[in-house]
């Protein structure tokens, strides 16, 4: 007991020591910034079409009503709502990640997935679910007791291994669903995909047509999935399946049209990187650019 | 206090591995089906999501002339794929799928009340004549349905959710634009 208890005790001070991969953690959140601002900007005339004839119903509570506020003014003047929207994510973009910022952030990730609901993919709730744990991830404003300090470190800490478990599991509940189910244990299930007209790219030359290629992209599909979520924390592993993870995505945008998924899941791999591989990418540069 | 956020990791893994053993057990309003929702992602690209594909085929009469069944939200979407760059055509089928889906879905409950009653229907018939036919029709036809791959035969069976066919001028407008 007293054994578990100093275990507990050592590493509970990864979230008591210090603001954990401080660069790492900004240059996750600006992207994710980046990538909404992106996104916002896509679907601004989507959005607009959808709101001249989808209506929105309201909630009944107070919390409810003020929650998807943003949603009902879409509904109403959806161009006011995106043209905040975009300034508020420049400002957000260009200065210190801060506890208003973020809960803004959150504020309008969720709207915009309730606005874009009907041609809404994955990637809006992976979004809004990362811009929800990224709320306590800030530095500022600067808390002066010591107290205080503690409280905002663990919380940042807490923020930034949700944000990890959060894209952990997306991999784990796909692999583990997929492992289930016969059609893709046998490899049924590009034959499957490769007659998705509404998803599979028709322009692309037939992929999935072989029976012993299905197999092996379905088995791949599986371990990979599975293993994601074991292999991210290995010190070793960690950017091999990064890597790995950013090729599937970038197969998966081609083949079957998914450009926000794959967008949204090479950008949260992010949160896994570490300020040393920052700075080894930066001697990289410096030593193959001699910069005065 | 690091004891305690080690304690929150613990309990929110615990917790989440609990809601994944326990899928349909977890009520409405509960922990456990927000959990299931928001927190446990996915899973994406089902069984049931790869077997079918939906599609609304779309025709409308000018002058006693039938156009053919067309489905536009494909030729959107095969449109993108040509071009990659018009990202607005990806989604543009998405939305006649979306309602349309609500609308099978309100059939398959019985709780759907004719084509004027029904918002959703409103919702598509409004789309249908100002953004996809933009002109002025005699009546419209509807044919929503899902596309069933079957790889014993290699075939491609196409089963109907809804057909309708109406003078669209009686369906009163979702939204006043």
């Amino acid at each position: 007991m007293r054994r578990l208890k100093n275990y507990s005790k050592s590493v509970g001070y990864y979230f008591t020591d210090d603001f954990q991969e401080p660069t790492a953690t900004r240059i996750f959140h600006k992207v994710l910034v980046v990538y909404t601002l992106l996104r916002m900007t896509l679907v601004w005339p989507l959005s607009r079409m959808v709101m001249s004839y989808h209506s929105i119903s309201l909630p009944k509570s107070l919390p409810g009503k003020l929650l998807l506020g943003g949603a009902f003014l879409a509904n109403q003047h959806v161009d006011v709502f995106f043209g905040i929207g975009v300034l508020l994510l420049v400002v957000i973009l260009f200065t210190n990640v801060n506890y208003i910022g973020n809960l803004v952030f959150f504020y309008l990730t969720f709207n915009l997935y309730v606005i874009n609901l009907p041609i809404a993919d994955g990637s809006d709730v992976v979004l809004f679910m990362l811009s929800l744990w990224c709320i306590p991830i800030a530095t500022l404003p600067v808390i002066s007791n010591e107290r205080g300090k503690v409280i905002q470190k663990v919380l940042y800490n807490l923020a930034l291994l949700f944000c990890q478990i959060q894209v952990a599991y997306i991999y784990f509940i796909s692999g583990l669903d997929k492992l289930m189910s016969d059609t893709w244990r046998s490899g049924v299930a590009f034959d499957y995909i490769r007659h998705l007209e509404v998803l599979y790219n028709p322009v692309l030359p037939p992929i999935f047509a072989s029976e012993f290629w299905n197999i092996i992209f379905s088995w791949s599909t599986i371990l990979f999935e599975l293993s994601f979520v074991f292999l991210v924390w290995n010190r070793s592993i960690r950017l091999p399946m990064l890597l790995i993870g950013s090729i599937f995505h970038l197969f998966i945008w081609i083949v079957l049209s998914l450009p926000d998924f794959a967008l949204i899941m090479i950008a949260s791999y992010l949160v896994f990187l570490k300020d040393s591989d920052y700075d080894r990418i930066k001697s990289w540069v410096k030593r193959r650019l001699p910069l005065k | 206090m690091g004891i305690a956020a080690v304690l929150v990791v613990f309990l929110h893994i615990l917790f989440s591995i609990f809601v994944l053993l326990t899928p349909g057990k977890h009520n409405a309003k509960s922990l456990g089906k927000l959990y299931n929702q928001l927190v446990l992602l996915g899973p994406f690209f089902t069984e049931s999501r790869i077997k079918t594909s939906p599609h609304l085929y779309i025709s409308f009469k000018v002058k006693d002339t039938w156009s053919p069944f067309v489905d536009h939200g494909l030729a959107n979407f095969k449109s993108y794929c040509e071009h990659p760059w018009r990202y607005g055509k990806l989604h543009y089928g998405d939305f006649e799928r979306y309602i349309s889906l609500q609308i099978g879905e309100q059939i398959r409950h019985k709780e759907f009340k004719g084509m004027g009653s029904s918002r959703a229907f409103r919702e598509l018939n409004q789309f249908i004549v100002q953004e996809v036919i933009s002109r002025q029709v005699d009546s419209v036809s509807l044919v929503y349905g899902l596309n069933v791959y079957l790889p014993e035969t290699k075939t491609v069976r196409f089963d109907t959710v809804f057909k309708y066919t109406y003078n669209p001028s009686v369906i009163a407008p979702s939204k006043k634009l």
